[in-house]
């Protein structure tokens, strides 16, 4: 069983935005947090501190009792056994799918390396090629075991299926979600996929842009952030346009412009 | 007629200085490509100088530093009991500082063409720098790192100023088939002049030539 991941990191750029992202809560073992928001917020900077790529400016990622940075000293990526699949991929193109998965540390033999692939449905002939020679969803795979072969205690996925066309999506989708709870680690998405986080994710932590750069807006269980966005740019982050300008009479009846509010749910 | 006592030479200083550069070259150039530091510039600079200096310059220069009052040249003579000037390793020494950036240049422009996502991905996957360095980045700029090796060999292989300033010009110790060719025009040896023009031309051509061939276009280019 996992360890609990806690997230809170501050990380600026020289002459650029500052990304903030304190969550309150740790990420769970099993339980998998969906960063969601527009581009330029940070969610990419997020999953590389805590991959250790990047540097805290301040702030603290703590693995169970290991403090992997307190923005004075850091773990290499070497030492915090992440599973990382970027967006690019990033497969070794001059090793085959097998040697691929079979390239990390404690990642196994040929043999785990092939049957972790037919796991995710990679027969072995597709495990003898060269990721150039494989399609998208193929190579979705292939990433998908590497990251998965050294039995990593965390698991950052950045926008994993964004590159796929919709049927491959929909049938990786639900690969992932129960390969990720075999797994049972804390597991980190990035999503632009509203869909897709809802599919996959138990937690939604949404981004927006603040007056210095990407933070935190709204943080919580998947159904009930979608349900419930607590402020406008949260709503519109979700892709909801939807949004009206609420105001309260004398009696205290909502009302949207000269609609009259019947729900007790209103927010912002 | 041909010295073929100064090829042999020649070809030999080529050989180890290739070799030199190829284990001081590739060190060299990881860390111009990935350190943060400024006096990263610094060096870059540093082993450019001699593609811009006379070589007589860089040749003076290193006999100072080589010469016997030199430190260098008197904790030398301690050890092998003999000067670094006007000696084959003296010449080594001297075509390593020479052909440096022939040989660097081109190992960073292959190392930074590797896909800097490919190296964090091998570091995500719990693999150190050096194991990182020998099963993805070389293998990925191994072309480059060719070139840059090649060109070391044909640039030393043609080496006249320093050589001379260093090894002066002792047959079967320092005179080179450069210095052989100038000894030639020298005695209005025009014929042995050519031939051993002709020879090096050709030489340094399939070398070349075998370069670009195998690398389908230009030597210093990364393809991963």
């Amino acid at each position: 069983m996992g360890e609990p991941l806690l997230v809170q990191l501050t990380r600026t750029y020289p002459r650029g935005p500052t990304v903030r992202v304190h969550l309150d809560t740790p990420l769970l073992p099993g339980e998998v947090t969906a960063l969601f928001g527009p581009s330029g917020v940070g969610k990419t900077t997020t999953l590389r501190c805590v991959a250790g790529l990047e540097r805290l400016d301040a702030g603290l990622i703590q693995h169970g009792l290991t403090v992997w940075d307190d923005g004075r000293r850091a773990l290499p990526p070497q030492a915090r056994r992440v599973g990382f699949v970027g967006q690019d991929l990033a497969l070794f193109p001059h090793l085959r799918a097998w040697e691929n998965v079979a390239y990390g540390r404690g990642a196994g033999d040929e043999a785990r390396a092939r049957a972790l692939l037919l796991e995710l449905g990679l027969g072995p002939q597709e495990a003898s090629r060269p990721p150039g020679q494989l399609s998208g969803g193929q190579r979705q795979r292939v990433a998908l075991a590497r990251a998965l072969a050294p039995n990593p205690q965390v698991m950052l996925l950045d926008e994993p299926l964004s590159a796929l066309d919709a049927t491959s999506r929909d049938a990786l989708r639900g690969l992932l979600r129960e390969t990720l709870t075999r797994l049972a680690v804390p597991t980190l998405i990035v999503t632009h996929d509203r869909a897709e986080a809802l599919a996959l994710a138990d937690r939604l932590v949404v981004m927006v842009a603040g007056p210095h750069g990407g933070e935190l807006a709204q943080d919580g269980a998947a159904a009930s952030v979608l349900r419930a966005p607590n402020t406008e740019a949260v709503a519109r982050a979700l892709g909801f346009d939807n949004v009206w300008t609420v105001r309260r009479d004398d009696a205290g009846q909502a009302w949207a412009g000269t609609i009259r509010l019947l729900g007790r749910s209103v927010s912002g | 007629m041909i010295d073929w006592v100064a090829i042999g030479l020649s070809v030999k200083l080529a050989g180890i200085t290739s070799a030199l550069l190829l284990a001081l070259g590739l060190p060299l150039a990881w860390w111009i490509c990935f350190s943060a530091r400024r006096a990263r510039r610094v060096v870059e600079a540093l082993i450019a100088l001699p593609l811009v200096l006379p070589p007589t310059v860089l040749g003076f220069y290193l006999l100072l530093a080589l010469g016997p009052r030199s430190p260098v040249g008197r904790l030398y003579a301690a050890i092998v009991g003999d000067g670094l000037v006007f000696s084959f390793e003296g010449l080594i020494v001297a075509s390593v500082l020479y052909s440096l950036p022939f040989a660097v240049q081109p190992f960073v422009a292959a190392f930074e063409g590797v896909n800097r996502g490919l190296i964090e991905a091998s570091w995500c996957l719990g693999r150190s720098n050096l194991e990182t360095f020998w099963r993805v980045v070389l293998p990925l700029s191994a072309r480059g790192v060719l070139a840059g090796v090649v060109l070391t060999f044909a640039h030393t292989l043609g080496e006249f100023g320093v050589v001379l300033m260093i090894g002066g010009n002792l047959s079967g110790e320092t005179r080179t088939v450069s210095v052989a060719i100038y000894d030639a025009v020298q005695a209005l040896d025009y014929t042995t002049a050519g031939q051993t023009s002709a020879l090096l031309v050709a030489l340094s051509f399939v070398t070349l030539l075998a370069l670009y061939t195998t690398r389908g276009g230009t030597p210093w280019a990364s393809r991963s």
